[in-house]
């Protein structure tokens, strides 16, 4: 059984007047999927941003509760955010490689912490990140080339690249695959599961179908509530509360 | 059941439709007409001013054959001038033995004007000694000689005296010359050539029967017939010297010589020195400050009553008044902080770089703001700080933005003409500054400034030579303006 890697409790998130998560508790595994769904504005995105403290960057936003990482409480003030972020990995909804070659994109975050001691063990991280977001076998050839270039889907495995080239513990997904067509979302939603063997994955996702292909456990949000938090199977198959019920049938959202 | 008819088929909608499409066609031609108004005015004053600057690039020069009498510079005066100048012995007009005393002496011999001018009268009164005829008595004549001797340029002496030193020219020979023509002179000739036929009640022509007699017209004309006079372009090459090492010699023309009192031999290089170095100024001030203002402001700053404040500042900073500028010039930098700095182009480029901040900073706020944010989470999201993220990413992503906004501030500060005067910018300066950095510390003048006196003065070559520094300006500023929109066309393609 998979240890617990992330623990919160009783998460809340105002933005300004606006109580937009209410007393949010729950368990992110390690090497295991946790998928997180429900209608737009149900605060699954805001919980998620919570989670590697990105809802610092709206000046509005105020979070209230405990987020654990490894027993540690990562509200805490004293916390170094900057190493908060290197454990927390974050995948973003719409591709946004930088506007630099590929081998720069990836090795940013390797530089930015001093990861590699010279140009080889930069190179090895750059090619094992790449091998392991699936991107290596389209790219090793032309990694000076802008990475703007890329398709969309390569863009976002791209993307998953640069994150898992910092060694995280935790990825975090907001709607990976959005932007995506549907053949990229295979590919990514392969990857995410080829992914789910080392770390800790959060996603957030729309597509009820894709939290089933991935996620071992599902929470469902509504209105800044989390409402169930189960097994995948569990929700979609055996819900226990009505508006979960109601959701899972596309009665809404 | 009838069938109804639909409303829009009506007579009235018909009619309705029908004065839409006037008034609609109204617009369009007001739109046309405003548009070929502003076009109209712009091309008849672009028209006006290069036409005018034409003859302040071309100046008239005569071709005339000079004796450089040994009697008037005596060759051991000129061969000690040579040996302190560092001419090689074999150049040299005389065996000499170099002295610093007789040196002395003949620096002053060589370097009179004086000299030159008479071997000029003097070949004007052998030459054309016919012409010279029916004086009463013999200073009549020599002044007319004279008066027609001013006809030629002190550019002329100049330049046969430095092609004496050189050792182009030897004492002793007859030199034939093509000699720029003096203010007067070149207006007429450019006024004869200009008609074709010859249009003696011209404004010019009185103009020179005030300095010339019945006797120097008809040498005048003698030239002119003879096919003496030519015209053309008069630009020089400024010097340019690199490392210690010249590239370029320089010679005399617009480009090359400052501003003089002859208005023949009044070019724009001073000025334009004068200009670069300001805007040298500008940048070495307005830039760092007005980014990392416009970083700090778009980026760090708190959102609060004070920061609220500045910005509204800035915005209004930016549309005082150049000529507030130069009055805190003049009070706080020359009058109070350091005295005697009046005329300075350091002090200049002070100036219009806080004329130039406000510009700076609102253009580099725009261009900070307009980078995705994507850029930045992304940045954020793999534990980059935010410092980091924002001169890592933001600030290079926003570089060509602000580019094109510094340039645009730049520009307009070259042109800006009030504070200049306001700081004392607007000297006579009859010379280019060789100093190098130390010129930054002399007194100055800039291009607008140069301009702005030019324009004072009723000759008619400087009113064309006005006009060749407006069309020298205008060109460096669309220039600039240029090459800041291809800047940021080339930045939003790669986006």
């Amino acid at each position: 059984m998979s240890e617990i890697r992330m623990q919160a409790d009783d998460v809340n998130v105002f933005y300004g007047e606006n109580h937009a998560l209410k007393g949010v508790s729950m368990e992110v595994k390690s090497r295991h999927v946790t998928a997180l769904i429900g209608p737009s504005g149900c605060g699954k995105s805001t919980f998620l941003r919570c989670l590697n403290r990105m809802n610092d960057t709206i000046e509005i936003a105020r979070i209230k509760g405990k987020i654990l990482l490894d027993g540690e409480n990562i509200n805490d003030s004293a916390l170094d955010i900057t190493l908060l972020r290197q454990r927390v990995g974050m995948v973003f909804q719409k591709p946004n490689p930088f506007p630099k070659s590929i081998y720069d994109n990836v090795a940013y975050g390797p530089r930015l912490h001093g990861m590699a001691k010279n140009r080889e063990e930069l190179d090895e991280i750059v090619e094992q990140a790449l091998t392991s977001a699936g991107l290596w076998e389209e790219v090793y050839d032309r990694l000076e080339a802008e990475a703007l270039g890329l398709s969309g889907g390569q863009q976002q495995r791209l993307c998953i690249a640069r994150t898992v080239a910092v060694s995280p513990e935790v990825i975090l997904m907001d709607e990976p695959c959005s932007a995506l067509d549907p053949i990229a979302t295979g590919t990514v939603e392969r990857l995410i599961l080829e992914l789910a063997k080392d770390y800790a994955i959060v996603i957030v996702t729309h597509n009820m179908q894709q939290a089933q292909r991935v996620a071992g456990t599902t929470a469902f949000f509504h209105l800044g509530d989390m409402v169930e938090m189960a097994a995948t199977k569990d929700i979609f198959e055996n819900p226990q509360d009505p508006r979960t019920k109601d959701y899972v049938a596309g009665a809404f959202g | 059941m009838t069938d109804q008819l639909s409303p829009h088929l009506s007579a009235s909608a018909a009619r309705r439709r029908a004065s839409r499409r006037r008034n609609e066609l109204i617009f369009r031609g007001l739109g046309l007409l405003a548009l070929g108004l502003a076009a109209l005015f712009l091309f008849s004053l672009m028209y006006s001013v290069v036409k005018k600057s034409y003859y302040g690039f071309v100046q008239s020069f005569i071709q005339i054959d000079v004796y450089l009498d040994p009697a008037i510079i005596k060759p051991e005066d000129l061969a000690q001038y040579q040996a302190s100048k560092g001419v090689p012995q074999n150049l040299w007009a005389a065996d000499i033995e170099p002295d610093a005393k007789k040196a002395k002496r003949a620096q002053r011999s060589v370097q009179r004007g004086g000299s030159y001018k008479k071997m000029i009268q003097t070949m004007l009164s052998d030459e054309f000694a016919e012409h010279f005829e029916g004086y009463e008595t013999e200073r009549e004549r020599d002044k007319s000689v004279a008066q027609v001797a001013e006809m030629i340029s002190l550019e002329t002496q100049f330049s046969i005296r430095d092609n004496l030193v050189s050792g182009t020219f030897k004492l002793g020979e007859t030199v034939s010359i093509w000699a720029l023509a003096s203010g007067d002179a070149d207006v007429l000739f450019k006024d004869m050539k200009r008609r074709t036929q010859k249009n003696e009640d011209s404004e010019n022509w009185i103009l020179l029967k005030q300095s010339v007699d019945e006797q120097g017209l008809s040498v005048l004309t003698q030239w002119r017939d003879s096919g003496r006079i030519r015209i053309r372009p008069y630009l020089g090459v400024p010097e340019l010297k690199l490392f210690g090492r010249t590239l370029l010699e320089q010679r005399p023309g617009f480009f090359a010589s400052a501003s003089s009192t002859s208005p023949e031999r009044a070019g724009i290089a001073a000025a334009a020195q004068g200009t670069f170095l300001m805007l040298l100024v500008v940048l070495v001030l307005a830039v760092p400050v007005g980014v990392l203002a416009a970083v700090y402001l778009e980026k760090f700053a708190p959102r609060n009553q004070f920061t609220d404040f500045m910005e509204i500042n800035i915005n209004n900073l930016a549309a005082v008044p150049s000529i507030i500028f130069g009055i805190l010039g003049a009070a706080v930098i020359i009058q109070w902080l350091f005295p005697g700095s009046r005329g300075f182009p350091i002090v200049g480029g002070t100036v219009l770089a806080f004329m130039t901040l406000p510009t700076v900073i609102i253009a580099a706020r725009a261009a900070i703001g307009a980078v995705p944010p994507s850029y930045e989470e992304a940045a954020l999201g793999m534990g980059a700080s935010h410092q980091q993220s924002v001169f890592q990413h933001v600030l290079p992503a926003a570089l060509p933005g602000i580019a094109s906004g510094v340039i645009i501030g730049l520009a307009q500060a070259a042109g800006e003409t009030a504070p200049l005067l306001m700081v004392g910018m607007n000297a006579f300066i009859n010379d280019v500054c060789d100093a190098g950095a130390a010129c930054l510390m002399s007194k100055g003048v800039g291009m607008p400034s140069q301009i702005y006196q030019w324009a004072a003065d009723d000759d008619p070559l400087f009113q064309n030579k006005t006009a060749a520094g407006i069309v020298c300006l205008l060109t460096l500023v669309i220039a600039m303006n240029g090459l800041a929109t291809y800047i940021r066309s080339r930045f939003e393609r790669a986006n």
